[in-house]
């Protein structure tokens, strides 16, 4: 383990700057893996609570900041129950879907109003069941903020064909961190909807950088000079899709920095320095790897990306990481974290 | 016995260096600077589970709680005084690499046997609880969803429709139970000379291929194995077949992150077309049996699918892993070997074992025929 660099900035409180470390290594969590594997296969998946709890266990627990790991506390019985609620729900969906249209239809508007529910008790789910050197993280959002949140401006951007998503981006990151709290030190995120803007207008030279690239290539390229008007458009469409695909990584990695690199812990405040290309070039090899060896590679990929991931966070310590008081709170039932899963709403760490 | 570790009191973030000493009577006690922050008994203390070499809680009824790292030391202690069997053993199942190559194995011999046989054996027993009138509920509007794309109105004059009609009902008229199948002919000239079956008993059978037959005992051939897709309920098991097998997908690739969702295709493909083979030559044995109950040469089956081959093409060589349909040389070769086969076969008077012939075929064939 790497100890924080102790910086003194002005003559406030010192300033101890801590790395994420993540310390599992790929060869211990395949074995974990192929366990909990085996044990759901042999269980018909009931041990699949089991196996997520572990899991995360196994990742949190070698999630390092100074002297301590995170530690996830869930009851895999409460994985369990919020599992088969899900699976429950979702199969008398699709039954209906076939059968009954218009029970089905009633169905899918009950689903999407639970969803902003389903969002904010997942996310006090995950919250409750996280610590840090024993005191729990809590979220104390509501089901109207997710709505507001993930519905309307998840709409608004759909309707806007993508103008408003930096401001829905905005508000869903605010409404993530200002509703989360390290027992009763509330974490905050004070950004405007313009820095969100700056840092998706770079999609803007992708576009020009794709759109003048797909006119240059055709007329350039000598072997390209033989090709047909369609085949023309084609080259230019590619070269336009790819530009933007690759400026909306560029643009959702520069998100991530944004959102840590200006969230507060009390005094405390973070740092993201995730490099889009490095991440890509990961995620990429990743996916030839798990291909070429039918799938026995996932738990290296999972590891690399997460000591990766992790080796891109700090925390900028002011004073001393003692002082967080833990908070009374009550359990939350787990359907909402299956829910929050399957939807992919998480903290972007 | 003494356990180096940190002590935290349950309502602050303060890390204490601590010492846990457990006594020979089974007492427990936490010393922080020589002062016993905690006493009590050791069956009373919530010690988490081992996963892997994280950090260990002992957390006390009040919140506080002692970290180590030293799980061997905790793992020791709870060997003494005896501790639930079941937690300890899934540690050990991670920790040995001989463990895991048996558990590769295991993994690797259930997975290929839930492919091969779980899943197959597990819808067609789900579909046999399926009553057939949710089953035709179901399918209720995909034949109008065809029509609206893909077919149009048969163009055969009605004489012809009529005796298919008949054909059709003769066909199916002493099985037990009497399957309900319904004859829906439709001009498509997309789709070419084809015929399938919909969950709903609708055998669609194209103008294309009512030309396309020399005559009426090819078509009844053909009928003969759209209704054994209807009365095996291929069409059930299939949407069954490829939940089961999404949802494994699922749960084994979750935690992969969203790229493996790309890799995970691959295999959905081939074991959705293995299952497909697996359902045509089911029907083609039923398709056998039912040709030969009749009295109507199974040779017409063999010729129709020969001649449909030889106008479309077959599938690369190599590529037989991919096909939804066994290739036209093992599917006809049963079909030519019965005692009314003109042809060939007239001195045989059983089939060969063709069953067993059809199952180890793995030679290519059309991929996108739907008969």
């Amino acid at each position: 383990m790497e100890t924080g660099v102790a910086l003194a900035v002005e003559a406030r409180p010192l300033v101890q700057v801590l790395p994420f470390q993540f310390v599992g290594t790929a060869s211990a969590y395949f074995r974990i893996w192929l366990v909990n594997l085996a044990l759901s296969l042999v269980t018909l998946g009931i041990y699949s609570a089991w196996a997520k709890v572990r899991t995360r266990r196994w990742f949190y627990g070698n999630t390092w900041v100074g002297d301590s790991s995170f530690a996830y506390l869930a009851n895999p019985l409460a994985v369990l129950k919020g599992r088969l609620l899900v699976v429950a729900f979702l199969v008398a969906q699709s039954i209906l879907a076939e059968i009954h249209p218009v029970g089905a239809a009633v169905g899918s508007i009950v689903i999407f109003l639970l969803t902003p529910v389903l969002i904010a008790r997942g996310l006090a789910f995950r919250a409750r069941n996280t610590a840090y050197r024993n005191v729990r993280l809590r979220f104390s959002g509501t089901a109207g903020q997710a709505a507001t949140a993930y519905i309307l401006w998840t709409t608004l951007s759909g309707v806007t064909l993508g103008l408003a998503h930096p401001a829905a981006r905005c508000r869903q990151a605010r409404f993530l961190l200002n509703n989360l709290h390290l027992g009763s030190t509330p974490f905050a995120l004070t950004l405007g909807t313009g820095a969100f803007y700056r840092v998706w207008s770079r999609l803007a030279l992708y576009v020009a950088a794709g759109f003048w690239i797909g006119r240059l290539v055709p007329r350039v390229v000598p072997a390209a000079r033989t090709l047909d008007a369609s085949d023309v458009a084609l080259v230019r469409l590619v070269a336009l899709g790819l530009a933007v695909l690759l400026g909306i990584w560029h643009a959702r990695t520069a998100t991530t920095n944004l959102i840590w690199s200006n969230a507060t812990l009390g005094p405390h405040r973070f740092e993201s320095r995730v490099g889009p290309w490095k991440l890509l070039w990961l995620y990429l090899g990743h996916t030839v790897a798990i291909v070429a060896s039918l799938g026995l590679l996932i738990p290296w990929a999972s590891v690399r990306a997460t000591r990766y991931r992790a080796s891109c966070m700090r925390v900028h310590v002011a004073g001393s990481l003692d002082d967080f008081v833990a908070a009374q709170g009550e359990d939350v039932a787990a359907a909402g974290d299956e829910a929050a899963d399957l939807l992919d709403v998480d903290m972007g760490l | 016995m003494r356990i180096a570790g940190a002590f935290f009191d349950g309502t602050t973030s303060r890390r204490r260096a601590a010492v846990l000493e457990v006594g020979d009577d089974t007492s427990l006690a936490v010393v922080v600077d020589g002062e016993r922050v905690r006493t009590g008994q050791w069956r009373d203390a919530d010690v988490a589970t081992r996963v892997g070499d994280t950090p260990r809680m002992i957390r006390f009824a009040d919140g506080a709680a002692f970290e180590t790292t030293d799980n061997a030391a905790v793992d020791a202690v709870l060997a003494r005084f005896g501790a639930a069997p079941v937690a300890r053993l899934v540690h050990r199942l991670e920790s040995a690499w001989r463990v895991t190559l048996a558990t590769l194995l295991v993994v690797a011999g259930i997975t290929y046997g839930m492919a091969v046989w779980g899943v197959p054996f597990l819808a067609a027993r789900m579909a046999a609880s399926v009553p057939p009138s949710l089953e035709r509920a179901i399918s209720h509007h995909a034949l109008a969803t065809l029509d609206g794309s893909m077919l149009k109105p048969t163009g055969l004059d009605p004489p012809t429709q009529e005796r298919l009609r008949a054909r059709l009902a003769t066909l199916v008229a002493e099985l037990t139970p009497r399957p309900a199948v319904t004859l829906a002919l439709r001009a498509s000239p997309r789709v070419g000379p084809n015929a399938f079956a919909l969950p709903s008993g609708d055998i669609v059978v194209t103008d294309e291929l009512v030309r396309f037959a020399l005559n009426d005992d090819e078509i009844v051939a053909v009928l003969a194995h759209e209704v054994g897709h209807v009365v095996h309920r291929h069409g059930l098991r299939q949407v069954l077949q490829a939940s089961a097998v999404a949802l494994v997908l699922a749960s084994v690739t979750n935690d992969a992150g969203a790229v493996t969702s790309i890799a995970a295709g691959l295999p959905t493909v081939l074991l959705q077309s293995g299952y497909s083979r697996g359902f045509e030559r089911e029907a083609d044995s039923f398709a056998l049996e039912l040709l030969r109950a009749r009295g109507i040469d199974p040779g017409h089956f063999a010729n129709i699918i020969e001649r449909l081959e030889a106008k479309e093409g077959g599938m690369p060589s190599g590529l037989g892993f991919l096909s939804t349909h066994p290739s036209a040389a093992d599917r006809v070769a049963p079909f030519r070997a019965g005692p009314l086969d003109p042809r060939g076969g007239s001195g045989r008077r059983r089939a060969p074992a063709w069953n067993a012939d059809a199952r180890d075929s793995s030679k290519p064939s059309d991929s996108c025929r739907l008969l």
